[in-house]
């Protein structure tokens, strides 16, 4: 996963908390903003570990096969 | 406290989430859909009898201009940050530089149910906003002018259904006189009933999009959230230096947030076929129309209220 697929969530996770603040200035709920950007930042965090998992399970593999073959 | 029209999109998604099988025939959601467009149109023309602004050409002007705008701050959003071709960047870029019928009908519900008021020539502002963005869209995704042609303009301007059924009834509604009252009982009363209708329609749609966000997800959602936030700004502030009253500030941000998903994706499918259609409806009816009608609407009317009060 790069910087550029993070950096949008990111910042839509920052516009929901300012849209949530203003909301809430202005005398209206900001709990739906507020949810939306928690929902948002746990996504990206679980995509995040998901691709991690997915660049690191080949390398497990060939050196686990390396040792089958020693 | 959820807005009863409201209430039933959120009771159409999940009825949809759980499964219930609610039949709802195509037939009906045209019809309604039609319905909507007339009663829109009409409205305004009726207040437009009223009154009518001289300076509502400029206001055009500036409303064209806001519709051009928009694909062009999206279009960079997904290039860069999505990383997809010219082909659905442009395409997706035209869904959200153009406008939703019924998240406008939403935020008209909305205003009139708290008695704010708003001016009248809205509709005419929807319609002109529903083409600028498919030609940017359009010469964004093939990278050259040739695609606007006159069979492209005959079809999509001269002869869109939506524009064409919203500027006939405004001016029905306008030209009418006194005889548009005998339709006022349909068209006027019935509004919220059949909005509700066909948002509980579009409740079962939207549930049935969010089912299919699988490749790409992270960013589409991203992407159809942040969309509606810049474009309601944007949308605010031109109604700010347009001088509107409370409600029109309010429903400008609506018609800057709001993502087509009727008039736009038909235009698509016929001049950039090779365009992934799934992806632009997926963004635009399933996360875009639901945050804009939960969310984003009842917060650019408050918006609307503080900034023209």
């Amino acid at each position: 996963m790069t910087f550029k697929s993070l950096a949008l969530p990111l910042i839509t996770c920052l516009s929901l908390l300012a849209f949530s603040y203003l909301s809430s200035v202005l005398g209206h709920g900001s709990t739906g903003f507020i949810l939306l950007a928690l929902s948002i930042f746990s996504f990206s965090i679980v995509s995040l570990i998901q691709s991690s998992r997915e660049t690191h399970t080949p390398m497990r593999t060939s050196s686990s096969q390396l040792k089958e073959a020693k | 406290m959820i807005d009863a029209v409201v209430a039933f999109f959120l009771l159409g998604i999940i009825a949809q989430l759980l499964g219930a099988k609610i039949p709802f025939p195509d037939g009906l959601y045209k019809t309604l859909s039609l319905f909507l467009m007339v009663a829109i149109g009409l409205k305004g023309g009726i207040a437009l009898q009223q009154h009518v602004d001289p300076a509502l050409l400029t206001m055009s002007i500036a409303v064209v201009a806001f519709g051009l705008l928009l694909p062009l701050v999206a279009y960079p959003l997904l290039r860069y940050f999505g990383q997809l071709d010219k082909i659905n960047a442009g395409a997706i870029a035209a869904h959200y530089g153009s406008v939703s019928v019924a998240t406008y009908a939403v935020a008209v519900a909305l205003l009139e149910a708290g008695n704010i008021a708003y001016e009248a020539y809205f509709p005419l502002f929807v319609v002109l906003l529903e083409m600028p963005a498919i030609l940017v869209g359009l010469v964004l995704a093939k990278g050259n002018l040739k695609v606007i042609n006159r069979a492209f303009i005959k079809k999509e301007l001269v002869a869109n259904q939506s524009i064409l059924l919203m500027v006939g009834s405004l001016v029905i509604g306008f030209v009418g006189g006194d005889s548009v009252q005998k339709l006022t009982p349909f068209f006027v009363e019935l509004f919220s009933g059949v909005l509700a209708l066909f948002l509980l329609k579009m409740g079962l749609v939207a549930g049935e999009q969010l089912g299919t966000l699988k490749k790409n997800s992270l960013f589409l959602i991203s992407f159809a959230i942040l969309m509606p936030m810049l474009g309601g700004l944007a949308g605010t502030g031109l109604g700010v230096l347009l001088e509107l009253s409370a409600g029109g500030i309010a429903l400008m941000a609506v018609l800057g947030a709001s993502a087509s998903y009727i008039a736009v994706p038909a235009a698509m499918k016929e001049s950039l076929p090779e365009a992934n259609a799934g992806m632009s409806i997926t963004a635009s009816l399933g996360i875009t129309f639901p945050f804009n009608v939960l969310l984003g609407v009842p917060f650019f009317i408050a918006l609307g209220q503080y900034l023209g009060a």
